[in-house]
């Protein structure tokens, strides 16, 4: 159904051609209004849209700009700042060496370190050398280590007193002190065995090729 | 006597490491750690004696020794600090390894060409020297030698980064070759410093061999490469070959046109080098190095009649601080040593060698 004619409930001058129904808390209004008057409260309504829109946009922006960032942070492997954080506390589980200290000197303290720090030192390793992909000498397919009984049980309890040296402190700490001096009895003859071979003799008074190296160690187990 | 018997006779065999030309030697040093052991700097004493007693080992297998068969080994710590100062004058040891740390062992060919180090950085660090020029020999005895001793040791090792090392600039090929040069007349022209620089481009770097106040006493270089990871070891070894042979004709280059230009300052800069070695009674490191170095280039210009280049390589070596105090059998404070450096001048220098003659100074191979 038509509107009859009205004159704009604002200016009540001009006949109005817009009718704007609101409802405000449950009651419905109408509002008659010409054009002028209309264009004249867009334009206000425009203003206040328009800081809004601003207002959006600049979050929107910001949203933008972060996600981006993060695009960026991912496509190049890099850390958020929270991230770096950790990253810089970061050890290896094996040595102990940590990526600060890394960052530091630029030594790592065993292979594991290129394993666990692999992620945040190959980027760097292939912008300071010629890409991150060894060519070259390659160990090879068969390698006799350990034909020497005397030297891999040396070796093998080496490795026993290390072990023994840690569960000597834990037992320490805990105050288990019979196991503590079980531990320590055992640490001590297994030094007394190692310090029996001379490992390392010193050829200066002689060649190596008149004298090869020979422990007491050796002698026992042969 | 504060000198090991052994190094005492290697330092006594002269300078075998250093050439007649612009480029007067060739270093190779590999690095290899040993698979399933912690790098020194961070393994426990434990740890370093068996990596040590499993090197020793496959230095020992007969394969090895028949490649290094006058191989000689002394524990670190029995070297004295004199030992170990000639031990770097004969590039037989890196200066950074010098230091006291526990189960190092040092191994050395008697003929000085060889050494290897165990427990330094790295479990091993092999290390070869040769006179001039030279990396490709040098670097089929190096891989000859690493490759004996891979088949009886496992070393560190990734698939994509290569031998493992405690410096990850060595990661890789575990390869650092070195040129050591002399470029006075580049240093004279002005040139030097920007083709010294340009280096840096190529990945290799220039330190002078003998630091002093930022410049280099002697002008001597040492050009090494800063990457290892991503370049086969000879790939590498030749441009870096080529490189360093291109400086030396560019040396070359130069000397002949200082000497074609300026013949009477050149003259004179040799004359008066040779005055002053042949008469100093207190002499520093610093200015006997610059006075060799023009000696030198007056050697390899002809310009002396009785001074030879042989002559020049002994003088530098000797000059030096540990060789002085070697010589000496004694330690020397620094004062001591610049006045017995003088003496060993003059009596190397005391001959019937003339004023430099002109007519002998022709630019060389020319």
């Amino acid at each position: 159904m038509g509107h009859a004619m009205m004159l704009c409930q604002i200016c009540k001058a001009n006949p109005a051609t817009i009718h704007i129904q609101e409802i405000v808390n449950g009651e419905r209004n109408t509002l008659h209004i010409c054009s002028d008057c209309a264009r004249k409260r867009n334009l206000s309504e425009d203003d206040e849209a328009s800081s809004h829109f601003h207002e959006m946009l600049e979050r929107l922006t910001q949203a933008i700009a972060s996600s981006a960032d993060l695009k960026l942070a991912e496509l190049f492997d890099q850390k958020k700042p929270q991230e770096e954080e950790q990253v810089q506390d970061l050890d290896c589980t094996v040595c102990g060496t940590t990526f600060q200290s890394y960052k530091k000197t630029g030594k790592l303290g065993c292979a594991s370190c290129y394993e666990q720090f692999g992620q945040l030192i190959i980027p760097e390793l292939a912008l300071s050398h010629h890409g991150s992909v060894h060519c070259g000498k390659t160990p090879p397919e068969t390698v006799e280590q350990w034909q020497d009984p005397a030297v891999s049980e040396r070796i093998r309890l080496r490795r026993e007193l290390e072990l023994l040296g840690k569960g000597l402190d834990e037992s320490i700490r805990r105050e288990e002190f019979e196991l503590a001096a079980e531990l320590r009895d055992k640490i001590a003859s297994i030094e007394a065995k190692l310090s029996s071979a001379e490992l390392i003799p010193d050829e200066s008074a002689s060649e190596m090729s008149e004298k090869r190296p020979r422990s007491r160690g050796r002698r026992k187990s042969s | 006597m504060i000198f090991h018997p052994r190094i005492r006779h290697i330092a006594a065999k002269g300078p075998s490491f250093i050439g007649q030309g612009p480029i007067l030697s060739t270093f190779l040093s590999l690095s290899r750690n040993i698979d399933g052991f912690q790098f020194p700097l961070t393994a426990s004493s434990n740890t370093l004696e068996s990596a040590a007693e499993l090197g020793l080992a496959a230095l020992h297998h007969d394969e090895v020794r028949r490649l290094l068969p006058s191989m000689f080994q002394i524990k670190h710590e029995l070297l004295t600090m004199p030992d170990r100062e000639l031990l770097v004058e004969l590039e037989l040891l890196d200066r950074s390894q010098t230091g006291a740390a526990p189960c190092r062992v040092f191994v050395c060919a008697e003929d000085g060409s060889t050494s290897v180090l165990m427990n330094g950085d790295d479990h091993l660090w092999l290390h070869m020297t040769a006179a001039g020029s030279a990396f490709r020999e040098t670097w089929d005895r190096m891989s000859t030698l690493e490759t004996a001793l891979a088949r009886h040791l496992r070393f560190a090792f990734h698939p994509r980064l290569g031998y493992l090392t405690s410096s990850a600039s060595l990661a890789g090929t575990g390869l650092r070759i070195t040129f050591l040069i002399h470029l006075p007349a580049l240093g004279l022209s002005g040139r030097r410093k920007r083709i010294l620089e340009r280096l840096e481009d190529a990945g290799l770097s220039a330190e002078p061999y003998f630091p002093v106040d930022g410049k280099a006493a002697g002008n001597l270089f040492l050009i090494s490469n800063k990457t290892s990871l991503g370049e086969r070891e000879e790939d590498l070894g030749l441009r870096m070959t080529e490189l360093v042979t291109a400086i030396s004709r560019e040396e070359e280059r130069t000397r002949a046109e200082l000497i074609s230009r300026q013949k009477l300052l050149f003259l004179n800069a040799c004359g008066r080098a040779y005055g002053l070695l042949r008469n100093t009674y207190l002499i520093p490191t610093s200015e006997a190095l610059d006075a060799l170095s023009i000696m030198k280039l007056g050697a390899d210009s002809g310009v002396f009649r009785h001074f030879t280049r042989q002559d020049w390589a002994e003088l530098l070596l000797e000059c030096q601080p540990a060789h002085l105090s070697c010589r000496k059998n004694m330690n020397l404070t620094p004062g001591e040593r610049g006045e017995y450096r003088a003496s060993c001048f003059r009596e190397r220098l005391h001959g019937p060698e003339p004023a430099p003659d002109s007519d002998q100074a022709d630019p060389p191979d020319s």
